[in-house]
């Protein structure tokens, strides 16, 4: 019997499209449930389905899977990893010889067949192996059940990830189920990055983290600001007609303003550069944009601007006053960055700040649309960039 | 002035044997670009960043200058805090002045409320230039003497040895492995502890008995 509590961490449209995409038959009139929190007949129906072998639990397991450690998580807590067992290479035979050694680790586990009773308990383990390599390793972990409003009692799980090839700790969350839960989120990560690197099933794995020095993330996420904004600022440039500068310069003439002239000019460009950005809209940066920033301008004093609809920030005018003053400063607290990526079915919308020790990133309006193919490659893009601008 | 007083406390503590003496020139210098920046604190995170020192020996350096036992002592004040983990606050929660009840705190911006046990790994120290420190540094700053006695070190003349003792020391600092961030209370009261067993500063013991009280 796969319990509801688990299912509640999908909504019921999408079983449904699940069950459909499986050929399951009558399924509307088998599902006549009205009350958003009963999920009874959701469960009926994929046990009586398991049964009959239309579906299987592993078909099962994916899919929940899916939901639970990519498309429902928005929230990722990042550490730095500092030691794993295996930096290097190691073959399928090898790998296969650890799994069987390490039996607590609940390799490939399926989450329809654990029973849920102990909070922080694993419920299984997944290794990406690639060219004689581990790229990542996944823990599931339950957390304990979390009571929300729309749906009542809901399984609460995080995905952690060792992300061994760009050498950091994701601890991922649903930040709707982690709002609603009895534990402060800190308690949570602190515990988790514990069980990690202390309790004895995960010794063999060696998984040592640490948390940043906050002038890291704050420069790391300053140097993304500014490779979108200065990519944006020369497509802005080469849109400016031909002859402008000589425009403002006699202009700047006619008024009688012989000082400073370099500055005024560059002020006045920048009107041009918000309408110019407000009326292509996103259509002129190819590769994405910010469309938010919070920066500090001495260590007491927070600036900040966001587009509510997460178009350029580069049409507002607080970004063109306040932009040599964080170019001065060359950190940035958080910053919002879409991203596009040619083969993805929706780009990147993401925050990143720096925060409680760590990195966090916050997926904005992507809880729906993806799948974890999809969601993946956004990870695992993100995860590049911050590596990269870490150093 | 101040670069003299920082250089007595160097000496009369335990600090000139476990720092090198160019410690004293960077964190002056330090304190007065922060000062230049019109900055609230003395940030060891940056201190540590800046000058490729682990943050557990930035911590250490600040600690010894900030110990109230003797007024002449103390140059520094220590301030605890955590950001607040709401995802939309980020506020910073300092313990001297969020703490309703023991080992109780809360957010003064979204009203978040927290325990000690819960933010203990998360807590990071920042520091602040006593206020009669600043008034000694900014009294007469345009004193021509003021500003060739508080000349760092690098534009007088140097002795050979303080040359071989600071590029040694600059060796160990790149072999530390990485600077690593998180600072729990227990391990800057561990930090505050010299070889010999007795604390850097007195100003980490009120924190001290909340760790005591909450084990």
């Amino acid at each position: 019997m796969i319990s509801e509590s688990i299912l509640k961490n999908v909504h019921k449209y999408e079983i449904k499209s699940f069950l459909k995409r499986n050929s399951v038959e009558k399924i509307d009139s088998r599902l006549t449930s009205h009350r958003a929190d009963d999920y009874k007949p959701y469960s009926k129906i994929i046990d009586e389905e398991i049964k009959v072998n239309k579906i299987n639990r592993k078909l099962v397991n994916e899919f929940l899977c899916e939901h639970i450690c990519y498309s429902k998580t928005n929230i990722y807590h990042i550490f730095d990893l500092t030691n794993f067992f295996c930096f290097n290479t190691i073959t399928e035979v090898q790998l296969n010889h650890f799994k069987s050694n390490n039996p607590k680790l609940l390799f490939n586990n399926l989450i329809t067949d654990v029973t849920l009773e102990e909070e922080f308990q694993l419920c299984s383990t997944e290794v990406e192996h690639e060219n004689d390599q581990i790229n990542q390793i996944s823990f599931l972990f339950y957390l304990g059940l979390v009571d929300t409003r729309a749906k009542g009692r809901t399984s609460f799980f995080s995905n952690v990830i060792i992300d061994v090839k760009q050498k950091l700790v994701f601890v991922k969350f649903n930040s709707n189920l982690l709002e609603n839960a009895k534990y402060d989120k800190l308690f949570l990560i602190n515990r988790l990055l514990t069980i990690l690197t202390k309790n004895d099933e995960f010794q063999p794995l060696s998984i040592g983290y640490e948390s940043f020095n906050e002038e890291k993330p704050q420069k790391m996420i300053f140097k993304m600001f500014s490779e979108l904004s200065l990519e944006a600022e020369e497509i802005l440039n080469k849109k400016i007609p031909l002859g402008t500068d000589e425009k403002i310069k006699s202009f700047l003439k006619d008024v009688k303003i012989s000082q400073n002239e370099k500055d005024y000019i560059k002020q006045i460009k920048a009107v041009i550069y918000q309408d110019l950005s407000d009326n292509f809209q996103g259509n002129l940066f190819k590769n994405g944009w910010v469309f938010r920033f919070v920066f500090r301008e001495k260590d007491y004093t927070r600036a900040s601007s966001r587009t509510d609809d997460y178009s350029p920030i580069y049409g507002s005018k607080v970004y063109w006053n306040l932009k040599e003053l964080i170019f001065k400063g060359k950190k940035m607290n958080d910053a919002g960055f879409k991203w596009v990526l040619p083969r993805n079915q929706s780009p990147i919308l993401v925050k990143l700040e720096s925060k409680n020790n760590g990195i966090i990133i916050q997926y904005y309006n992507d809880k729906e649309r993806n799948n974890q193919k999809f969601r993946k490659e956004k990870d695992n893009f993100v995860a590049q960039k911050i590596r990269k601008y870490l150093s | 002035m101040l670069r003299k007083k920082l250089e007595s406390i160097y000496r009369k503590t335990n600090c000139h044997v476990e720092y090198p003496e160019s410690y004293i020139d960077l964190l002056y210098r330090f304190i007065i670009i922060n000062q230049e920046q019109k900055n609230k604190f003395l940030n060891p995170y940056e201190f540590s960043y800046i000058n490729n020192i682990s943050i557990r020996d930035s911590l250490t350096f600040f600690l010894y200058f900030t110990n109230d036992l003797e007024k002449e002592n103390s140059i520094l004040n220590i301030e605890l805090f955590f950001e607040c983990s709401n995802t939309t606050c980020s506020n910073r929660i300092f313990l001297n002045d969020c703490e309703l009840d023991p080992g109780l705190y809360e957010c003064n911006i979204c009203g978040k409320e927290y325990i000690y046990e819960d933010i203990k790994p998360f807590i990071k120290a920042y520091f602040k230039l006593n206020e009669n420190e600043s008034t000694l540094l900014s009294n007469d700053s345009n004193s021509t003497i003021n500003i060739l006695e508080g000349m760092s070190d690098s534009l007088k003349v140097k002795s050979p040895s303080s040359e071989f003792e600071s590029s040694l020391n600059l060796q160990t600092a790149n072999e530390g492995d990485n600077l690593e961030s998180a600072i729990s209370l227990e391990t800057l009261t561990e930090l505050n502890t010299t070889s010999e067993g007795t604390s850097i500063t007195n100003a980490l013991s009120p924190y001290e008995k909340l760790k005591q009280r909450l084990i």
